[in-house]
């Protein structure tokens, strides 16, 4: 779920937005030249992802993928998932403009995060194939840390917005992301282990 | 003007968001959505099929009050010893935000709806996003209708082998391996992209040179134009 626009106040947003353009100059300058199509490739696999919805109950579940995104992508992340937000907030209105660096923030903090504690599992040193317990783990843990960072974040930039006043508003969004974070921790588990049986480069594809 | 400056409608959009997000005080927001209201309208007014256009834009303003819905379930209340109850701060600051959100929405709807991916891209890229960032959103851009295709071929498929969506585990590894299999393809896909760039002479991590006379800068870049749009 993407914060809207208009319920940040200035401090936050200014703050979030400085934060996310340091993100994305690191993202980018970790990004040769040559793999900007495999970088758009992927960034366009995650947004068509975005729009798979699973059912729950009598409603549904889109998936987000965050997670899995920072473990193949790294700190190039930062840039990739600013397009697909840049243009869900233009061509949907999901999230908004003033709100960008804030919802930039919020996805793609818990990815680098994913990267850097779960790269070791899906890329062993030595160079071998993962164990597929180790990329079913991995794949999970990315679904966990990836939205669970995303609500943490979230509740955190509307605790500093509005103090007391936003406490149930956080907690009622917190209580959203629950279904969320079990649905992209089952298919990013699943979605790790088929890649280590069809294409076990795929899982290192940006080599920072 | 429904395809026209596209530049100029995106950076319109941003500028108002961020003034608009700095505004406290309701009733010059409420301006805002007085203009925004009427945005919309002079839109579908003038539009061929303004109907349509209404409904398509009413549809995205329902998308942006799903978060207000959120907060009008929350702000207002506040629980402490005596239960819930309702408080006038949580109501103001809900209808602030209310507000705010909606003024945004609306110039946003108003001003954007029409505009494509690609249109999108280009206007970014003309206000002066840094070039490896614009060059990676027209890629994006460009492999999005792609992947979808993909996507959609592959669920044909699904579907043919008799799969149906529910809450079970079958749904789980299916569309699992349904991301797995967008990743192949994205990765196929890159693969012979960056071979097909250095079958053209591309080497990564070398800046092309400017080429031509020096003493003629702007030849040599009206040259570059020509060739890159040859391209």
């Amino acid at each position: 779920m993407h914060l809207a626009d208009g319920v940040l106040s200035a401090p936050a947003l200014v703050a979030s937005a400085a934060l996310a353009i340091g993100g994305v100059a690191l993202g980018l300058r970790r990004l040769h030249e040559a793999q900007l199509p495999l970088a758009a490739l992927l960034g366009a696999v995650f947004f068509v992802a975005s729009t798979i919805h699973l059912p729950v109950g009598v409603g549904s579940v889109h998936l987000i993928l965050n997670g899995l995104a920072g473990l193949l992508l790294g700190w190039a992340v930062f840039p990739v998932l600013l397009v697909a937000l840049l243009l869900q907030a233009a061509l949907f209105s999901f999230g908004g403009f003033a709100v960008l660096g804030a919802n930039l923030l919020i996805m793609a903090v818990p990815a680098v995060i994913a990267h850097y504690l779960l790269r070791g599992w899906v890329a062993p040193p030595d160079g071998s194939v993962p164990a597929r317990g180790a990329a079913l783990f991995a794949g999970v843990a990315g679904g966990v840390v990836g939205i669970g960072g995303a609500a943490l974040l979230a509740g955190a930039l509307l605790a500093l917005a509005g103090g007391r006043m936003f406490a149930e508003l956080i907690a009622l969004l917190a209580l959203a992301h629950v279904p969320v974070m079990i649905a992209d921790a089952a298919i990013g588990g699943f979605t790790v282990l088929a890649l280590v049986r069809m294409m076990p480069r795929a899982l290192t594809p940006v080599r920072a | 003007m429904s395809a026209r400056w596209p530049r100029l409608r995106l950076a319109s959009t941003m500028g108002a968001s961020l003034v608009v997000s700095m505004l406290a005080d309701p009733w010059r927001v409420s301006v805002v959505v007085g203009f925004g209201v009427l945005l919309l309208l002079a839109r579908a007014l003038v539009a061929a099929h303004g109907g349509a256009l209404l409904k398509t834009m009413l549809r995205r303003l329902c998308v942006v009050n799903l978060f207000v819905a959120m907060v009008w379930l929350t702000l207002p209340w506040q629980l402490d010893a005596g239960g819930l109850v309702l408080s006038q701060a949580g109501i103001d600051l809900a209808t602030l935000i209310s507000l705010r959100t909606n003024a945004i929405g609306l110039i946003c709807i108003g001003l954007l709806t029409g505009l494509d991916a690609f249109a999108i891209a280009r206007a970014a890229a003309g206000l002066g996003l840094p070039h490896k960032l614009a060059r990676l959103m027209a890629l994006t851009v460009r492999y999005l209708g792609l992947l979808q295709d993909t996507r959609y071929r592959l669920e044909r498929a699904m579907r043919a082998r008799g799969f149906r969506p529910g809450l079970n585990r079958r749904t789980v590894v299916v569309t699992a391996q349904l991301v797995a299999l967008l990743l192949v393809h994205a990765m196929l896909r890159a693969e012979r992209v960056e071979m097909a760039m250095r079958a053209r002479g591309f080497a990564p991590r070398v800046r092309p040179e400017p080429t031509g006379d020096v003493a003629a800068p702007a030849v040599a870049s009206d040259r570059v134009e020509v060739a890159r749009e040859g391209a």
